[in-house]
């Protein structure tokens, strides 16, 4: 127990300026910091717009017109595309043309890994490339060709470039699908 | 299984699981709403999707989807109401000015980061489809953000709310909130437009239908509180009508192009803030939203949460990015206009932490973002970590930095006597009584006083009353309620002061606040006021539980003070006293305390009861004992005898001498059957028995003396001891 009796403790000392002069600094503080702001952004915003280019909408399913080499005959490669931004994760799969599209992938299908630097390369593996006699390990790069034409008859985007196996290449041409550009919904 | 079916089991354990990993946050001493966000991750791909690839897909296929968005979309509507509803002007009141300055300033600064970390971002993880323009805006939009209702929650729970800091916090969160919401605005119809002049129209379009809303709307609303006057309640049909206008306003403001959540937002805010009226509004509105239709959304947005997709190295350190500039952004801008106000160091840098709360708020944000394809699933996860973590280390850092300081600066104000001047002498005797029932236990705080009284030395007794909080999220924990509750609880402990005797009344100053946690939050406040004595009650419900269960056992643990155990009779008087005596320090404390009452009440008399067993002589008095004997002045000597008795059951004895007395005091010794800790399985027998009101003693400290100053006092006041 305390026996030495205990006082308050000092108040931490206020500064108090005249109020008329607080709000004058105060007002050409806040005047000045919101111009900054304001120029600032003006000015990242035009540098942005001329001089960054962000990566083209590679999301989406592309699928080969025809059989690959070695594969079944009425079977065809599809490759989607999960982009975040210049990091690709895709998925290669072996499908049925008529098929539906089914239930969009798991995480864990899409194996195979790369970027964008102006052309898409993926490497990692295609587990159903085993029933192509092919190793499953697998690199591809593909030139991207967006989406163009009128709405009345449009050219869907595709992609061309080739698969690399060890010692093998297979041609790639491949069209878009699916449209898996976001809607401007909730 | 049929869509409608599997979406109700959705909903099922989306609630089931938000309920449990919000009370396991709650354990942890964080926001339940932060563990709700974290169990709406948890089911979607970040776990669920990982641990379980096949039926994870199966419980939430893509065609239920739509399903919960428009359930997470309507509970939003109504959750933004019930969030303007509880924005009242009273908050603006506090220190205006400076809210002002520091509340923009901790806008600007991380908006100006925000835009300039876009120019790293963008050309790394955004595409085409989105210009600059919109990209920036908006992860400046999401970087300066301050969720109003989280930090509310935390202030409350942190009994800040009436300290200048928290009034200053509440002021900066609530304009904070309201700019961010007009910048997200002026983000989606740049979005939606894809350029700053052609959303123009859109923007004018919005501030017109808010001066309306603000004006006009008002006014309307004021007839609605008019009639809640006339009639006192809200019957079905007003509550109709307004729920109509909810829904009306949200499509005006998304027709306008601006989202659907504003409409409801400005209603909330429009509405009279009648006390009642509100609170009966956000009572019978607010249960529902919170625990069915918010955790949907927060399913939803987990849903859209993947963490998997942060698979490199390189994904990890853009995060880490997006955290340092949310961070560093608000932290730095809020404590660089506090120290430019004139803010004291520690309270600027608590304000900074406290504004860095994004929490819930941000979780809205950065869902529309996604859905208009302003950002990608990776930037939202990213964001969405970097909302958890900021809302996260909130609380630990407040307390780190602040809450103990305040506690004490506060109670300094409340818990002493009014009137001291700072030269006159504090209390140097200090009892604290938690008091949970004012109606029932007017005998404990009667006891405190007399073992406290004000004829030895300046002494105070703080009866102390905790309100817990007990719904996290709603309406009766915003400040202003739990201001209210305070000052309810505040007049009930002052008709129990009130029913005290008049000399003693000036120096019994009652404690309110609010504390989760009582047991944590009492042994906190002893320590802090260096009580000397912790006294509660012990009611006796369930006595077939051995263990004192419950908060007193918890005290009675973690206590780093004495603490006794007030058992009530609801004997009126104290004239006469039993003390069982055994020599440990224990009852030496027992011995203590009883002296102070002799010393207090000067008709009171004390016996002290010997127990020998057939077989065994007489055990010494202790020479502690002896030596405090020997102090005592002779008037209360006088008044103590010893009574020597021989017995084979030393418990029936006690019982059976106490059948003649008013007040028995007890050591927690085995000898009586207490454990020190949790009154063993013995207890049964003494409490239960005892025939006069029992008090239960524990000491902590060997180094405390209760009788210092009442021997010293009667040495100061010239009273012969014999040696």
């Amino acid at each position: 127990m305390n026996e030495q009796p205990h006082h308050r403790p000092p108040e931490s000392p206020n500064r108090h300026p005249s109020p008329k002069r607080s709000l004058r600094t105060n007002l050409i503080f806040y005047v000045a910091t919101l111009l900054t702001v304001l120029g600032l952004f003006q000015l990242t915003t035009a540098y942005g717009e001329t001089n960054l280019q962000a990566p083209p909408n590679l999301n989406g399913r592309y699928l080969t017109d025809a059989a690959a080499p070695g594969c079944p005959p009425d079977s065809r490669l599809a490759l989607t595309i999960q982009q975040s931004g210049r990091y690709l994760n895709a998925a290669l799969e072996l499908v049925n043309p008529n098929a539906q599209i089914s239930s969009p992938l798991p995480p864990r299908a899409f194996s195979l890994q790369g970027d964008w630097q102006q052309q898409i390369s993926l490497a990692g593996a295609a587990p159903d490339l085993a029933s192509c006699q092919q190793p499953t390990d697998l690199a591809l790069q593909a030139n991207f060709q967006a989406a163009s034409g009128q709405t009345s008859s449009p050219t869907p985007a595709n992609l061309t470039g080739q698969i690399q196996f060890t010692g093998q290449n297979w041609p790639f041409t491949a069209q878009q699908q699916a449209v898996a550009a976001p809607t401007n919904s909730h | 299984m049929s869509t409608l079916v599997l979406v109700l089991f959705q909903v099922l354990l989306v609630i089931g699981l938000s309920r449990l990993v919000g009370l396991g946050f709650r354990w942890l001493r964080q926001p339940l709403v932060i563990g709700e966000i974290v169990a709406g991750i948890m089911l979607g791909p970040s776990l669920f999707g990982l641990l379980a690839p096949n039926l994870a897909p199966a419980l939430f296929p893509p065609d239920t989807i739509p399903y919960l968005n428009v359930l997470s979309q309507v509970g939003l509507i109504f959750f933004m109401f019930l969030i303007g509803l509880e924005l009242n002007p009273k908050y603006l009141q506090g220190q205006f000015d400076k809210a002002i300055l520091i509340s923009h300033v901790s806008i600007l600064v991380p908006f100006s980061l925000g835009t300039l970390l876009a120019l790293l971002l963008y050309p790394l993880v955004s595409n085409a489809s989105v210009t600059f323009t919109a990209f920036a805006l908006f992860l400046g939009a999401a970087m300066s953000i301050t969720a109003f209702p989280v930090l509310a929650r935390i202030i409350t729970e942190n009994n800040l709310q009436g300290s200048r800091l928290g009034t200053l916090a509440l002021t900066c969160a609530a304009v904070d909130d309201a700019t961010a919401w007009c910048l997200l605005a002026l983000a989606i119809a740049v979005t939606r437009t894809n350029s700053i002049v052609a959303a123009l129209p859109t923007i004018v379009e919005a501030l017109v239908y808010i001066g309306f809303m603000l004006t006009l709307g008002r006014q309307f609303l004021k007839l609605l509180a008019r009639h809640y006057r006339r009639t006192g309640r809200l019957t079905q049909s007003v509550l109709a009508c307004i729920y109509m206008g909810v829904l009306a306003s949200a499509l005006i403001t998304e027709l306008i192009g601006i989202h659907l959540i504003f409409g409801a937002f400005l209603l909330g805010v429009a509405m009279p803030k009648n006390a009642e009226l509100t609170r009966e509004l956000a009572e019978k509105t607010e249960d529902f939203v919170l625990t069915f239709l918010l955790p949907v959304f927060f399913a939803y947005s987990g849903l859209r949460t993947q963490i998997g997709l942060l698979n490199r190295p390189v994904l990890w350190l853009l995060c880490l990015a997006v955290l340092a500039v949310a961070i560093g952004g608000k932290y730095i801008g809020t404590y660089g206009a506090a120290r430019i106000s004139g803010l004291p160091k520690r309270e600027a840098s608590a304000l900074g932490w406290l504004m860095n709360t994004r929490g819930l708020t941000e979780l809205i944000v950065l869902n529309i973002g996604l859905s208009l394809g302003v950002i990608s699933p990776l930037l939202f996860t990213m964001l969405v970590i970097m909302a958890l973590v900021t809302t996260f280390m909130t609380s630990p850092l407040l307390e780190m930095t602040y809450a103990k300081e305040l506690i004490r600066q506060d109670l300094v104000e409340t818990a002493d006597p009014p009137g001291l001047t700072p030269d006159q002498v504090l209390p140097t005797y200090r009892i604290l009584v938690p008091v949970a029932n004012p109606q029932s236990q007017k005998g404990l705080v009667h006891l405190a006083a007399a073992i406290a009284g004000t004829t030895a030395q300046p002494a105070v007794v703080n009866p102390l009353s905790l309100i817990q909080l007990q719904e996290d999220y709603a309406y009766e924990s915003t400040p202003l309620e739990a201001d209210r509750q305070i000052a309810q609880q505040q007049k009930a402990l002052q008709h129990l002061v009130e029913a005290l005797p008049a000399l003693v009344q000036p120096f019994v100053q009652p404690i309110v606040r609010v504390g989760s946690d009582v047991a944590r939050e009492t042994v906190q406040i002893a320590e802090v006021e260096q009580a000397d004595l912790i006294l509660m009650g012990w009611h006796r419900p369930a006595f077939s539980s051995n263990r004192l269960g419950g908060r007193v056992g918890q005290i009675l643990g973690s206590a780093r003070t004495d603490v006794a155990v007030f058992i009530d009779r609801q004997n009126k008087a104290l004239e006469r006293i039993l003390l069982p005596y055994t020599t440990d320090l224990h009852s030496d404390l027992g011995l203590e305390l009883a002296l102070r009452i002799l010393f207090n009440q000067p008709d009171a008399v004390l016996t002290i009861l010997q127990v020998t067993a057939p077989d065994e002589t007489a055990a010494e008095l202790s020479y502690e004992f002896r030596g405090v004997m020997q102090q005592l002045p002779s008037t209360l000597r006088s008044r103590i005898q010893l009574e020597p008795v021989v017995s084979l059951e030393p418990i029936q004895a006690v019982v059976q001498a106490s059948e003649a007395v008013d007040l028995t005091i007890v050591g927690t010794s085995r000898e009586w059957g207490i454990e020190r800790q949790t009154l063993g399985h013995y207890t049964d027998t003494l409490a239960v028995e005892c025939r006069s009101s029992l008090l239960i003693v524990r000491r902590y400290s060997q180094v405390t003396s209760h009788l210092a100053s009442v021997l010293s006092a009667n040495l100061a006041a010239g009273q012969q001891t014999i040696p």
